[in-house]
């Protein structure tokens, strides 16, 4: 389980990118990660991998993240991780020479899936190749935690809902997926729960199953979280018809 | 001591090829620049001798170190010279690498969460200190070369006496000034 108590963490001379986010993640979920630009999403997954300095405590199956367990976590994110002078066969031995728990059958299988060349440098893919790259190298790192940050910027439909059906297809039921995305509507069938960040705060936390049950979908339940004003669109053009009116 | 391969002592994608030439090129560079700053020392000390201003030649301690030189343009340990250069350009070196995981991509959020903590440092530090290591171990062998070159220029007869123990007591003062 991945258990995240009170955390939180401010850049220097800024408000707090997140307040008192307290959550955890068993095993076995897909989880959604939702929230305006600039609500922490990035910061929670960087703090959990140990790449930002924050307060309060993070922990991986009740034990500190270090070096000796950090390789439950992988991270795929829209920055790119991966070497782009490198090959995807070099990125292959780097990966199995650094992490013991690596998926070589996996990876093997996610790149013929994709058809993704296996000799050709991957700064010299197209972005959407680059993002596929980056997802199989999170999934095949033989890692327990999957943290995603807008995996799929810039690919289009088919190449996503190809994605996650593969995704469900392939996952095990001890791997745990975090991703964190725009595409709420796209996820919705896909993710068991969803959370929600606003303004460094952790706001909502519901499991899908439960939504169903009270007859609402994702899109509502945000919407109702962010207390999202629907006729707040109307209510600025009657302003600015009004002014034109009267010019 | 776990042995690593020459690629796993640069950034991936960067060719090991080109970091050997970069230290071989450096190491000879600064070699040969202090065998010049040397030989204009050793012909001073020779053309004095030649034309009679002296009969005794300095010793070689002070030639290697350009101590007691007029006129030399070596005030310290010649071979000194190379070495504060290196030290700058090892540590330009070591952050054009750390540079590289941030180029293209942020190989960096790889590279910080992997299991084996020193992979980063060693990717970026061990070809600029391996290039002052080949250096401190190339300074005894200039010395052994500038010596040979002292003893073959100044006769026999021109030498000072007391060379040895002139010498031994030289190596702390080059010693703190290599410090």
């Amino acid at each position: 389980m991945l258990e995240l108590n009170h955390i939180s963490k401010s850049y220097r001379g800024k408000q707090n990118a997140l307040e008192d986010v307290s959550l955890t993640l068993p095993r076995g979920e897909i989880v959604g990660l939702f929230g305006e630009n600039g609500a922490g999403k990035t910061t929670l997954m960087k703090c959990i991998l140990g790449l930002h300095r924050y307060q309060g405590e993070i922990t991986l199956d009740g034990q500190p993240v270090t070096r000796k367990n950090i390789g439950k976590l992988s991270f795929a994110t829209s920055e790119h991780s991966f070497f782009p002078l490198l090959t995807a066969r070099a990125h292959r031995e780097f990966y199995a020479e650094h992490f013991p728990t690596f998926r070589g059958k996996r990876f093997d299988a996610l790149m013929d899936f994709f058809e993704l060349p296996l000799d050709r440098n991957i700064g010299k893919l197209s972005t959407g190749q680059q993002n596929q790259f980056e997802v199989i190298l999170a999934l095949s790192q033989g890692a327990d935690y999957i943290l995603m940050d807008e995996p799929f910027a810039g690919n289009d439909v088919f190449n996503r809902e190809d994605f996650y059906k593969v995704l469900l297809g392939i996952l095990e039921p001890n791997e745990t997926i975090l991703l964190s995305t725009h595409l709420l509507e796209e996820v919705s069938a896909f993710v068991g729960r969803a959370l929600l960040l606003h303004r460094g705060r952790l706001v909502a936390d519901a499991s899908l199953l439960e939504l169903e049950e009270e007859g609402k979908d994702l899109m509502t339940f945000v919407k109702e979280a962010y207390r999202y004003k629907a006729d707040r669109v109307y209510q600025a053009l009657g302003k600015l018809t009004e002014g034109d009116a009267e010019d | 001591m776990k042995r690593y391969r020459r690629d796993q002592l640069v950034p991936p994608g960067v060719e090991p090829a080109s970091s050997t030439i970069t230290l071989g090129l450096a190491v000879t560079g600064m070699s040969f620049y202090s065998l010049i700053l040397f030989a204009r020392n050793l012909n001073i000390a020779a053309s004095t001798i030649r034309f009679g201003v002296e009969r005794r030649a300095a010793p070689f301690i002070d030639l290697v170190s350009g101590g007691k030189l007029e006129g030399s343009g070596a005030p310290i340990y010649t071979p000194v010279f190379g070495l504060s250069f290196l030290v700058i350009l090892a540590a330009v070196q070591t952050f054009l690498n750390y540079r590289r995981f941030r180029q293209g991509s942020q190989t960096i959020y790889l590279m910080r969460r992997l299991p084996d903590k020193w992979e980063l440092p060693r990717r970026c530090l061990a070809f600029p200190l391996l290039t002052i290591w080949v250096y401190l171990l190339a300074i005894p062998l200039l010395t052994l070369i500038f010596y040979l070159m002292y003893r073959f220029t100044i006769p026999a007869a021109n030498l000072p006496p007391d060379q040895w123990s002139a010498f031994w007591q030289g190596v702390p003062l080059i010693l703190l000034r290599l410090l």
